[in-house]
């Protein structure tokens, strides 16, 4: 804050009259600062506000006293929008705006087609506020709870909008977690349970579409984590699903016949895409720990399991090869972690098999101990969690 | 660099003066959580009494819904957990509890625990939002009124362990993807609630926390995102509460934390950019739970100052 502000401040201010946020409650994210202001800017900028606040004010206490006097009616309805144009964050009106939907506009429709055109309205204003504000949990809440009030609501649609978020932002966290919800919606509209997984086979593959799109999209592997474990539980028929993909079709195949094996060979080729992709991106990295993590390896026998963990090693160490030599000797700390992870998981098979672990290849622990002490050296913000691992723990 | 103290405070009275811009008068809906990330600031640079504890706790109580029990972020604002929780926690700072006679503490209890779902999750108020978030200024708020049941606690603690992702964290909702904040919400509930021992994956949610760290010493909230001041505090309090503080460099967190600090008052974002009141509090509350500057130390599990906190009750009841 200036400090001619500051000093405007002191003669003006009394405490909790109000409260600012020119110097910030909660910004926006990445508000870059603004130029240092001189008193007499200042001064142009309180004057030309005071109209505007003075508006707001009054619309404010105008709409605040129709929602404490219970009025539900159209000209409160029109003044909520009013108000939410000028500021979407202020959740009260959202919940007054609901009350006189609920007790007002919905009594006032003579059918389910009615209601449902009534919504749809709805739904065309929050998307204009969302496209201004598409961080607002205000926002994103309202336009659940209206979904939820239309046993008409067309479920094409909002994936179709949904899929506009995502051309702006991939990761829109809000965008993501609309999406679980309308999937649960159109899995709760559906009267046969068999037709379930194949909604859940479709969002499997709208995970790959986006992975494939942009390896760097965590929240899409997030996704796929929790599709793969829900496709398993179900195992979806492959004769229901017309799939022409023939990649796909391998991954529908394992899913229907419970094969975690199949599964991992598959992921381990994409995998193997998508390091090669970009070797330094963590998503994928990320991924690979659950890949080799309990969830899979509970599933496969020894040998399985040994064979695709040194599969995963050898992909890993090839890249690790060619990333020192691009970058002057120096590892790429991405493989050296996901090694050092797998090495581990892999004792832990030996283990399984014989208590002692006495069978565990010594070229193996020798290879762990290399790997830890090279990330002691070169992850020294991480030091200590190395410091903290060995193959025992 | 040192850290500002006065221009910080200064700052922060600053904020709770006479409304001028339009601004100001468009974040009422923010005005009790930014009373709690002010005042706690104060109070984490043993600064306590710069506002009269009168003056606070009117405003508070001009909050307070009285036909629902829980209190709004402005006053004629509708009540919420989270403004509900911030309006808690000011109190308590200013041990003024009491301001809440025994009618009105027991509706304000009803209300929170009127909100838990059937799953164990709690909305944010009657329309249904879930969000763990609120799993969280629930359950801290019942254990500030220390009121705490099995019969809350039980299924609040279900609820969070089925957040846990692939990954080890957590996430807003099951099934929503991991986020350093809702971790935060997540792990701290587990700690009021005592069931930390029934948190599994802990290495891998260790690894998740500790890869939050760039380059430049910041730490992000979720994979390949930028920094952000206030994962200071989201990353650095979970880690504090699983005891694994090293798993991070403090010394570099505290030079991005000092790099967003504006030579006029206030921490941003990220360095550069405009301070606002939230990620001041939340880079002091990382400055303090490092240990950094003599500031007051700060409990990672409430979010308040360890000399507070020790006053709580702590769950189960003997």
């Amino acid at each position: 804050m200036s400090q001619a502000l500051q000093a405007f401040q002191r003669e003006t201010g009394t405490f909790l009259d109000g409260y600012r946020t020119e110097e910030g409650i909660l910004r926006m994210h990445g508000t870059k600062k603004s130029k240092h202001q001189t008193k007499q800017a200042i001064l142009i900028r309180i004057k030309k506000d005071a109209a505007k606040i003075s508006r707001y004010r009054r619309l404010s206490n105008e709409v605040l006293s129709r929602k404490e006097a219970h009025k539900y009616d159209d000209e409160s309805f029109k003044l909520t929008t009013q108000l939410l144009d000028w500021n979407p964050e202020f959740y009260t009106i959202w919940n007054y705006r609901r009350d006189i939907l609920t007790n007002f506009k919905f009594l006032a429709v003579s059918d389910s087609e009615e209601k449902h055109h009534l919504l749809v309205k709805e739904l065309q204003y929050i998307l204009l506020k969302l496209k201004s504000f598409p961080k607002c949990y205000w926002i994103w809440n309202h336009r659940k709870w209206c979904l939820k009030q239309d046993c008409r609501a067309d479920f094409s649609v909002e994936m179709h909008f949904i899929g506009q978020f995502f051309e702006v932002d991939p990761r829109n966290y809000h965008a993501w977690g609309y999406r679980q919800f309308i999937v649960q919606c159109m899995k709760d509209s559906m009267g046969l349970e068999g037709e379930r997984p194949k909604i859940d086979y479709q969002e499997f593959k709208f995970t790959t579409k986006m992975i494939n799109k942009n390896i760097s999209n965590y929240s899409a592997f997030h996704n796929r984590s929790n599709l793969v474990g829900k496709l398993f539980d179900q195992s979806p028929n492959c004769t229901d699903i017309n799939e022409t993909d023939v990649n796909l079709q391998r991954y529908l195949s394992a899913f229907s016949g419970k094969s975690k094996k199949q599964v991992l060979e598959l992921e381990l080729n994409m995998f193997q895409n998508a390091i090669y992709t970009d070797p330094d991106d963590s998503s994928v990295w990320i991924y690979a720990r659950w890949l080799f993590g309990d969830y899979f390896l509970d599933d496969l026998t020894f040998n399985e399991g040994v064979t695709l963990i040194n599969k995963a090693n050898k992909i890993i160490e090839e890249l690790a090869e060619l990333e020192k030599e691009d970058n002057r000797g120096i590892d790429n700390q991405w493989c050296l972690k996901t090694q050092l992870y797998l090495l581990k998981q892999l004792y832990k098979l030996y283990k399984a098999e014989d208590d002692s672990g006495v069978n565990y290849p010594e070229d193996d622990a020798r290879e762990f101990d290399k790997m830890r002490n090279r990330l002691l050296e070169l992850d020294l913000m991480r030091a200590q969690r190395y410091k903290n691992l060995s193959l025992d723990n | 660099m040192s850290l500002l103290i006065d221009k910080h405070v200064d700052y922060i009275k600053n904020l709770f003066r006479n409304p001028v811009y339009l601004e100001h008068w468009m974040a009422e809906h923010l005005k009790m959580n930014a009373l709690y990330w002010g005042i706690g600031a104060l109070f984490l640079m043993h600064h306590e009494d710069e506002f009269k504890k009168e003056d606070v706790v009117s405003f508070i109580m001009n909050c307070y819904d009285a036909n629902c029990g829980g209190f709004g972020s402005a006053p004629r604002h509708d009540a919420h957990l989270l403004s509900t929780l911030s309006a808690l926690q000011v109190l308590k700072l200013y041990d003024s509890l009491d301001a809440l006679d025994k009618d009105k503490r027991e509706k304000t209890i009803q209300f929170i625990v009127s909100l838990q779902l059937d799953d164990g999750s709690f909305e944010g108020d009657r329309f249904g939002e879930v969000d763990t978030r609120f799993v969280y200024t629930a359950i801290q708020s019942l254990a500030i009124l220390e009121t705490l049941e099995p019969k809350v606690v039980e299924p609040a603690v279900d609820f969070i362990l089925q957040c846990q992702n692939f990954d080890g964290s957590f996430g807003i909702m099951p099934g929503a993807e991991s986020h350093a904040a809702q971790a935060f919400t997540c792990i701290a509930t587990l700690a009021i609630c005592n069931a930390l021992d029934r948190l599994p994956n802990k290495e891998t949610l260790e690894w998740w926390l500790s890869d939050r760290q760039v380059a430049n010493g910041g730490l992000n909230g979720r994979p390949e995102k930028l920094p952000d001041v206030c994962y200071s505090w989201w990353v650095l309090s979970c880690l504090g509460i699983l005891q694994k503080l090293n798993y991070v460099d403090g010394e570099k967190l505290v030079q991005f934390i000092m790099n967003s600090q504006s030579d006029t008052g206030g921490i941003s974002d990220r360095p550069g950019n405009e301070c606002d009141v939230y990620h001041t509090y939340f880079g002091l509350a990382g400055l303090s739970l490092l240990g950094k500057y003599g500031l007051a130390s700060i409990d990672p599990i409430y979010a308040l100052p360890t000399a507070i906190t020790k006053t709580i009750k702590k769950y189960p009841y003997k």
